[in-house]
Formats: structure tokens, sequence, C-alpha cells
């Protein structure tokens, strides 16, 4: 006779709760993909509640559907794949994630950008500073600081040998 | 928006404000619409400037409807609005989204951002070092560390170290730079091919000499081209000379200063053969010889002066370049004879952590022109403990007039 206590030993969840007090589940198979929740699985400790004060639950949100996504349930019952096939998979998942970082208004990428580095998930951190490298390219620092409200904090004269360094640009 | 609201509503100060609201306290059935009011309840954005003769002002009419955006991003930035929506779903509340906004230090300001402040210069380093790292062309480094001084401190600390310009493929083109650190190549595109010329670098440009003798500069990720004269407009230019040996006029180039920064730079030339130094500015007709010395055996610009190192170990300096006229180069020390005896070491003059040292070493000049593949040798890390040596590029890329050469850093 199966107790209580054993189905839910079958599928173990970690209780991540948001910076703002959002309690999410989600399984330890899928939890691995962060580095930061997989040395606490490591070291045992992911009892209760995990505290997570940098991610906010719409960002907490995103990542777990990330990590849902990138998670293969049955890797081990599945058949292998012909080469064609996994091709097209892996062509797939690129469409979904460049949809998926294409999708996030320029907040919820620096939000991100915040709790995958935190979280320590390495390919969603990569797939945000890919966004933001390629919203970069070819701009003027001027374009760069208007496009992500920063304000300049160079000297006069710093900001007098960007603007010569930059007259040179390509365009 | 929802947490945004219940967060607030912890607060004492709004929660006193909504006790005694002058619009009364909201209802029951309010109180659970409000978090909708900021958030689900979105509303469409009917006509802009409509007049209220009674206000004389102008509104913006805003009825709740389609989903085309939450309504605090209306309220704001400071209009005035007029809400029509169905009874008890909290119209009157929303005069408190200000409000709400100023307790949480500006969170909701009306635009995009949603949630708290977003300050992307305050990006952690090793975020900004990531992004940078995946920055597609080179060029973009420079207005990438033009941003603001954490962006710019981020990209210096993925580059400190020098490129290696891989040699130069055939007829192309495209020009290959190896990153030491992350041991990628990345290309860049010049206005025209490398093909027949021999190449130097300095301070990031590429100084180059091709088979007519015209001496070019360039700056491989920007637009800069400067032109020098050509080598036989040296004083006593000798006709005898064979040209074919293009790749010879030329041992060493050093420029007074970054040309992308100061357009009053000097291009210094150590010559081949006797080992003479000349110098141009850009555009000059003809160069100047520094000394009719021969015999140097390098040279480097250090706080702004020339120094020289010759084969019997005097080391000289002199001021040129920056507008300055140029005086006879001044010996400064001279090198211990036995340092000097020790033949056919050749003396170097670098600089390294802010002083100037003298570096002798057994080498002889070698030239790949005659080697139908090219040369080009790899350096790498001698590790003082096991005596290994780990590459820096580990790979092949010879030429015989251009083998790898190093091009610093351009970048302030």
């Amino acid at each position: 006779m199966s107790t209580p206590s054993s189905s839910v030993f079958s599928y173990r969840v970690l209780k991540l709760k948001s910076s703002d007090g959002e309690i999410f589940e989600v399984k330890q198979t899928v939890a691995v993909q962060s580095g930061v929740l997989k040395q606490m699985m490591e070291d045992g400790c992911t009892e209760g509640e995990i505290p997570l004060n940098n991610v906010d639950s719409p960002t907490l949100a995103k990542i777990i559907e990330w990590c849902n996504k990138h998670h293969d349930d049955d890797v081990e019952g599945r058949v292998l794949s012909q080469e064609k096939e996994k091709e097209k998979e892996k062509a797939d998942m690129k469409r979904w994630e460049s949809e998926f970082i294409d999708a996030l208004n320029r907040d919820e990428l620096y939000f991100l950008l915040i709790g995958s580095n935190y979280m320590n998930i390495k390919e969603l951190l990569d797939c945000a500073a890919q966004k933001v490298a390629g919203m970069v390219k070819g701009k003027t620092p001027e374009a760069i600081r208007e496009m992500f409200n920063i304000q300049s904090d160079f000297t006069e004269e710093e900001e007098k040998a960007i603007r010569k360094e930059n007259q040179w640009a390509f365009n | 928006m929802e947490d945004c609201f219940e967060v607030s509503l912890q607060l004492p100060l709004l929660a006193c404000a909504l006790e005694n609201s002058v619009f009364g306290r909201p209802s029951l059935a309010q109180v659970p619409s409000i978090p909708s009011l900021l958030h689900l309840f979105c509303c469409d954005y009917v006509d802009i400037n409509m007049y209220m003769e009674d206000q004389e002002a102008e509104v913006e009419v805003i009825v709740a409807a389609a989903s085309v955006g939450p309504i605090y991003s209306y309220i704001l930035p400071g209009k005035d609005v007029v809400i029509a929506a169905e009874t008890g779903c909290g119209k009157t509340n929303s005069y408190l989204i200000p409000l709400i906004d100023m307790l949480r230090g500006g969170a909701v300001d009306g635009s995009e951002n949603t949630r708290m402040a977003h300050n992307w210069d305050e990006l952690p380093r090793d975020i900004l070092m990531e992004i940078a790292k995946l920055l597609p062309r080179f060029e973009d480094y420079a207005p990438f560390s033009g941003v603001c001084t954490s962006w710019q401190s981020a990209a210096a600390c993925l580059y400190p170290i020098p490129l290696l310009m891989l040699a130069p493929r055939k007829d192309s083109h495209v020009l290959d730079f190896y990153h030491l650190s992350d041991r990628i190549v990345n290309q860049v595109s010049l206005s025209e091919a490398l093909t027949g010329k021999r190449c130097y670098s300095s301070k990031g440009c590429l100084i180059t000499i091709g088979h007519d003798l015209n001496v070019n500069l360039m700056h491989p990720f920007s637009n800069l081209q400067h032109n020098f004269p050509n080598i036989k407009t040296i004083d006593k230019w000798d006709e005898n000379y064979d040209i074919s040996y293009y790749d010879r006029f030329i041992f060493k180039c050093v420029l007074s200063s970054n040309p992308l920064l100061e357009s009053d730079y000097i291009l210094v030339v150590m010559l081949g053969g006797f080992n003479q130094l000349v110098y141009a500015r850009p555009g000059d007709e003809t160069w100047t010889f520094i000394s009719k010395r021969i015999n140097y055996s390098d040279i480097t610009y250090y706080r702004g002066q020339l120094y020289a190192v010759n084969r019997v170990g005097q080391i000289m300096a002199c001021s040129i370049g920056g507008g300055v006229n140029h005086s006879e180069p001044e010996v400064v020390a001279e090198l211990p004879s036995n340092l000097v005896l020790n033949k056919p070491s050749r003396l170097y003059i670098v600089e390294s952590a802010g002083a100037l040292l003298i570096i002798s070493r057994d080498d002889g000049m070698e030239f790949y022109i005659n080697i139908e593949k090219g040369g080009g040798k790899d350096m790498g890390i001698y590790s003082l403990q096991d005596g290994s040596i780990t590459p820096h590029f580990g790979d092949k890329s010879l030429d015989p007039t251009n083998p790898p050469t190093w091009i610093e850093h351009g970048f302030i």
C-alpha cells in the first residue's frame, strides 16, 4: 500500500520562492539546469522553500518556461532519432529560443539577464546576452545609451576621446 | 502589477491613504479590482486632445475595451485622463496609481517598464562581459566601451592583451584576428587585400609597404587611412637598391600616439640595412632623418619620447612628435659591456608594467620570402614550474611576407 509520501517522492519538486513571495514548483530534473539549484540538490539542502531574492515572479516564470522547454523528459526511453530528425529538432529549438527572447521587452530582458546569471543557467544567459550584443551591433555609444536609457558617466575629456575614437567607425 | 499592488498594500502609508481616501473607502467589490485596474484591465485609447469645455483642459479619453495597454501607462506620464468603465471596477481608485508609484520608488513609470527601476549601467560586470564577448564584430568594441564606465571596464577586462593577426588569405580583403582569451578567430574586412604588401603594427594600426615602396597606414577596425611618403624619398636614395626586396626596407615602425585619438602624430621608421631612423607625418612629401647614426637595434615610444637602443648597448632618447621639432638622440644610459658582447644577440627595448626594459635575444632576422609555404612560428606561455610551453595559437598560419603579427589594442 502506497503512502502519500511515496507518491511525492516519485516526482521530486523544488519549491522556488520569488523575491515577491510567489512559490513556483519545479521538477528536480528541470531545476538541475540551474547551476545554483544543482549545487543545492547535491548538498541536500532543498527542503522547504528556496528563496530567490534576485528573481521576481514574472522573471522566474519566464526562466521556468525556458527550463521546461529545454528539459528532455524522457531521454533514456526514447529511440535514438535519425540524424536528420536531430537536426530538425535543433533548428526548432533555435527558432523557439529566438522567439522566446525576441518577445521580451527591454525590462524583461534585463531581469532575465540578472536572473539567469543569479541562478547560473548558462544557456539562457548566453541567449539573453546574445540578444543584447545583437542590439548593440553597429550602433554609436549615443544610440546605445538612448536604447538602454543609460547616462554617460565619463568626464568631458573622456567623452571627447570617445567621440574621436568613434568618428572613424565603419558605417 | 498584481504583486506590485499586494506589496504596496503592506505599506502603512498606502493602507492609510486607502482608509482615509477623500473618495471614501473603496467598496469590498472595488478592493480586489484595483490590481486588475492596474494590470489586467486594459484599455483602448479613443481620442487624444479632446477639449473639455467646463474644465478648459485637453484630456485623453480612455475607454475600457481592447487590450492595448494597461491604464497606468496613460496616467503616469501625468496626462489628464477620463476613464469610462463598468461600475465597481475601481475607476476612482486609479488616482492612487501615482501614489503607489511614488511609494515604490518610481517602480511604475508608465512606459514599458512595469517593475523595479532598471539600470543597464549597473549590470554586474560578469553579465556585461558575457555580452561584450558575444559582440558580432570586433569593431563594435569601441562603441560598446564608449557607453559608460562600467561597460568600458567590462570590455577592457576582455581584451587587455594584443590580438594575433594571422597570415593574410590569398587575394582576400578579409583579415583573421585571433583572440587569445577565448581562442576564437574574428574576421575583419579591409578596403583592399594585403597581397604584395609587408605589414607592420603599432598602436593598433597596420603600416604597409608595397612593391612600389609606397607606405600607408590603416586601422583594421575603423576606416582610418593615411598615406606616407614613398621610401625612395629618403635623402641620398641610391637607385641601385634592389627594390624587389621591398619587404626588407623597413625593419620596424612605431607611432608617437594613437592616430584615432591624435591627428598630429608621427611615424618613426627604422630602416633595414643600415638600421637608420627616419620619420614623417601623415601627408608629408619626404622622410626626414632623425639621426645619421647607423646600427640602431630597436626603438619604442615611452612617455612621449622616442627611445632607441643600438647594437653596442647605448640607450638613446629624443623628443619627437606632437609638433616638437626633433633633437639629435642623446645617450641616456649604456648597458654594461659584458652584456653586449654576447653576439649574435640582438637588443630590444620594451615597455612592461610602466618600466622600460632591454632584452637581449639570440636571434637572426628571418625572412620567409624564399620559402614557398612561407613562415611564422607560434609563441606560447612557458611554465617555470614544469618547463612546458602552452602554445597561443596552436595551429599553423604561414606566409612568406606577413607571418602572424601581434596587434596592440588601439582602444583607450
